[in-house]
């Protein structure tokens, strides 16, 4: 089913046209992206349900014009007088960066020179969120949780949240007319788990490009979320060290993701806070390892036609064969660094900044198999489930949390249990000690990234099984 | 105006039962700067309303209140805001939840600080605050590398079926500056947020020329040792973090959902505590905080209210539908938590061996099972002898492990939504060499 685009865009294009051209009477470079996106968050809880609309919705413009020396933007969300915009822009934005000229603290660069460029792209996904009814949804998801219960008697909550989001983007400058418009879904299981005092949780993250198929996924996941929460109850400890770890998909992702794919965000590079640029065209990785990113390098939730900047969508090969080729770009700083844009500037909302970011970051799968993988671990873990990560581009330090691991002796994996589990370390020295990397591919994208603790966007993740040396704690 | 044309619709709706509108209107300065240099500069201004709709219903003898939150903007004409409502209302009818009611009008206990910022133009602040910001930059071996400011004007109004007419105005700096330093050849840095809701002059120099010192010590900073059996010493952000699990265990929320299991009158640090006793308060008006607010979202006017004391549950907290299932009195929805500070001075906490960690990557407390930990990215080990500031490696554990003897420092420290002790000295944490 397609995936119509904004009827709201669609109007709004005879006064975004009138904007750009005043507009452009005054600056050299102006662009206007219209952002329609609306979606629906569905939850229910044991004690709880939940219907709206979600925190991803948003409706309005961002401008973007030269101010002769850089960029200055201004966001709103009114058909307002164009006239009037045009004096915000000038006395406010105008006036600060003249401000700043005069004392000569700003940064310079040159102005966009874009190629023309019109096209309307329409994703379609295989059942559109509007044909499925509100009651129907709400019946499937209680019936999740109803299940779960029949599962376990150590359960005290399950959740279970669909969100589908329905994205409508409209880029225009003076030599692009750009629209886009597409669908995707996330849905979350969450057990939560009690013996005594002792509570634990887990859960299962679903995405895609995806319409309500989605729920069909959910429904199959429900079981094995719930053992797995109870199966933490008995969780211990991990002793702190140096381990041989395989790394589920999921965790394999968390690592391409936080602890290098944040690095090569170029933006890091103009700002001198990488350290990938020390790495450009060396050996950064084992020979085992290829790693991608972009829109156009998977079909996951951060799969566009074109970026927040009028770029159009790539596939980066970031990692070829353990050869750092190259990090990821928005427009400015590809200007800045006087490289290729790859279609990597993401705003969170059109209220906010465009900056360098992931898409769809993942490593290639390899040739090993899993069981493989096991049988050549004497003493280890293998590492399930993804908690969250923070990136240190500067440093290469790296923390991932990671929900638990199973351990492995002698080649078989056992029945204890470890958990929850930080994983730190040296980028560069974890990238190297991948020794097996199996034939699985697996991105998810639930969740949302941020950039420091701020500017959250979607993006997915993933990779095959990867066999690493790593630090636990 | 929008609102009364949004207020006309949901009126005409016979089987919407109430309706509570929350309209927030929002301009923001931001500047960019990289090094010294403005890299770009933004201004935003937008209006939304968030418009929750309830209806009630039975079914098998069972009563029901559904609801549904929709966003409404300023572009909708007449006909998509009475499609929005349609759907919402179609929507709450398949939200079986208990009954529970909307907030009446009530007076506002005590007084709101208005903030300076809202003297003189946003534009105007925003130039002062980067000016104050970049006159802490003359370290020799450390600089900001990079900054982000945003100056906010959150102006809200919230309505609703039963007569809550109330507005206010809230401010929000939020700063992001990265710090580097150098030595022997490699630079490392360090991330920083400053937030406030009002300007006190001098507070964003002294916290940069904080974090340009430290980051100086992050760079001479040796790899974690591998040490066992040492007390840590939690200080700066990571406290607030760690001391927000019992802001958690006490929610009428989470006790509502079966995620927390305290109760009024337990003792929440375990049995048998030995070290200091908490006594938390959640406090709607800290001077400076910009999570301090006079009403929450339901229109519900805020007051300072004591939740544990001694170590002993006091009450619940919570907005006023899980305060209303649990058939306690309201305290409303916020995050701004306060915790009191012990007997002992910072600087004995420091005697003997020790472990201080004052910046971790992303140090996080699990509000459900207790779980907390993170990796260092700066730290001081003391040997008994000698004190040496160490990065990399990372510290875990369990609140349950480690409550029972923890100590509070007697100095405060003011961060983000909490004002909570300076440091906290903790036993049985497990520490990862780096």
């Amino acid at each position: 089913m397609r995936v119509k685009f904004s009827s709201f865009l669609t109007e709004a294009k005879p006064f975004l046209e009138n904007l750009l051209k005043k507009l452009s009477q005054e600056y050299e470079y102006v662009s206007i992206l219209g952002s329609d996106t609306f979606s629906k968050r569905y939850i229910v809880t044991t004690k709880d349900t939940n219907i709206g609309d979600s925190s991803w919705n948003e409706r309005g413009f961002v401008v973007r014009v030269y101010n002769g020396i850089n960029y200055s933007e201004f966001s709103f969300n009114e058909i307002a007088d164009v006239e009037e915009i045009v004096d915000k822009i000038r006395n406010d934005l105008i006036v600060t960066s003249d401000r700043f000229k005069r004392s000569g603290r700003i940064s310079k660069y040159p102005l966009i020179e874009e190629a023309e460029l019109e096209g309307s792209f329409e994703e379609n996904v295989e059942i559109l969120p509007s044909k499925i009814s509100t009651d129907e949804k709400v019946r499937k998801l209680s019936a999740m949780k109803d299940r779960a219960y029949k599962i376990s008697s150590k359960l005290v909550n399950f959740w279970v949240i669909y969100e589908e989001v329905n994205v409508n983007k409209y880029f225009l400058s003076t030599k692009r007319r750009l629209s886009q418009s597409y669908v995707w879904s996330q849905g979350y299981l969450q057990a939560f788990a009690r013996d005594a005092e002792k509570t634990k949780y887990s859960y299962e993250g679903f995405s895609g490009l995806k319409g309500v198929e989605l729920l069909d996924e959910m429904e199959n996941g429900v079981e094995k979320v719930v053992k797995e929460a109870e199966t933490l109850l008995g969780s211990e400890k991990i002793e702190p060290g140096e381990y041989d770890v395989i790394c589920s998909p999921d965790v394999a992702g968390l690592i391409a993701h936080e602890a290098f794919g944040h690095g090569v965000e170029m933006d890091m590079f103009v700002k001198e806070r990488a350290k990938a640029t020390e790495y450009m065209g060396k050996e950064i990785a084992s020979p085992l390892v290829t790693m991608h990113d972009g829109a156009a390098a998977a079909r996951q939730v951060s799969s566009y036609f074109f970026d927040d900047e009028g770029t159009l969508a790539t596939d980066t090969v970031i990692i070829d064969h353990g050869i750092l080729k190259t990090g990821i770009s928005d427009l400015l700083s590809a200007m800045k660094l006087g490289t290729r844009p790859t279609g990597n500037g993401k705003r969170e909302s059109f209220e906010r900044k465009a900056y360098s970011r992931m898409t769809n970051t993942f490593f290639a799968s390899g040739q090993d198999k899993l069981e493989d993988m096991i049988s050549s671990i004497k003493y280890g873990y293998l590492l399930e489930k993804m908690s969250s990560g923070m990136e240190d581009p500067k440093n290469w330090g790296i923390q991932c949390m990671i929900l638990y691991g199973r351990e492995i002796k002698e080649g078989k994996l056992t029945d204890r249990i470890v958990s929850p589990i930080i994983m730190t370390g040296y980028v560069p020295a974890l990238l190297k000690s991948i020794s097996m990397v199996s034939e699985d591919l697996q991105l998810s994208g639930t969740g949302a990234c941020g950039k420091g603790h701020k500017e959250f966007v979607k993006v997915s993740s993933g990779g095959p099984y990867i066999k690493a040396k790593v630090r636990l704690g | 105006m929008m609102i009364d044309k949004i207020i006309k619709i949901l009126k005409t709706r016979k089987e919407i039962d109430d309706w509570k509108i929350v309209q927030n209107d929002d301009d923001a300065q931001e500047l960019f700067f990289i090094r010294k240099a403005l890299d770009m500069n933004r201004a935003k201004s937008t209006q939304k309303f968030f418009v929750t709709l309830y209806h009630d219903f039975e079914e098998n003898d069972q009563k029901y209140r559904g609801s549904s939150t929709s966003i409404i903007y300023p572009t909708m004409k007449s006909d998509e805001i009475e499609e929005t409502v349609n759907d919402a209302l179609f929507s709450s009818k398949f939200v079986k939840n208990s009954p529970y009611p909307l907030a009446k009008p009530s007076k506002m206990e005590g007084h709101f600080t208005s903030s300076k910022y809202s003297s003189g133009d946003l534009s105007e602040w925003i130039h002062k605050i980067s000016e104050e910001l970049y006159s802490a930059d003359r370290f020799m071996n450390s600089w900001i590398n990079s900054s982000e400011l945003f100056l906010k004007r959150n102006k809200f109004r919230v309505i609703n079926s039963k007569g809550v007419d109330v507005s206010w105005e809230l401010y929000k700096l939020y700063i992001e500056f990265i710090t580097t330093s150098k030595r022997k050849g490699e630079e490392v840095e360090l991330y920083s947020i400053i937030e406030n809701s009002d300007f006190e002059n001098g507070e964003i120099y002294e916290k940069v020329s904080q974090a340009l010192e430290i980051t100086e010590e992050r760079a001479n900073a040796i790899s974690m040792p591998a040490v066992k059996g040492l007390p840590v010493l939690l200080s700066g952000e990571a406290v607030g973090e760690f001391l927000k699990y019992y802001l958690y265990k006490s929610s009428a929320r989470y006790f509502y959902e079966h995620l927390s299991t305290a109760k009024t009158g337990d003792t929440i640090q375990g049995d048998d505590p030995s070290g200091d006793m908490i006594t938390m308060y959640i406090d709607p008006s800290v001077n400076g905080s910009s999570y301090s607010t006079p009403y929450d979202e339901d229109g519900l006017p805020l007051r300072k209210v004591k939740i544990i004391e001694n170590g002993i549950m006091k009450r619940y907290w919570g907005e006023l539908k899980y305060a209303y299932y649990l058939k306690v009195k309201p305290t409303g929805q916020l995050t701004n938590f306060t915790v009191n500070g012990g007997k002992i001075s910072e600087a004995s906490l420091q005697e003997g061996r020790y472990l201080k960690l004052l910046s971790f990557s992303d140090f996080q407390s699990d509000p459900m099972t207790g779980d907390f930990g993170g990796e260092v990215r700066l730290g001081w080990y003391n040997d008994g002898e000698s004190t040496v500031p160490v990065s990399g490696g990372s510290i875990s554990g369990n609140i349950s492990e480690v409550q029972s003897n923890m100590i509070f420092s007697k100095e405060i420290q003011k961060d983000k939504n909490f004002v909570v002790p300076k440091m906290i000295k903790l036993s049985n944490v497990k520490i990862s060499a780096g």
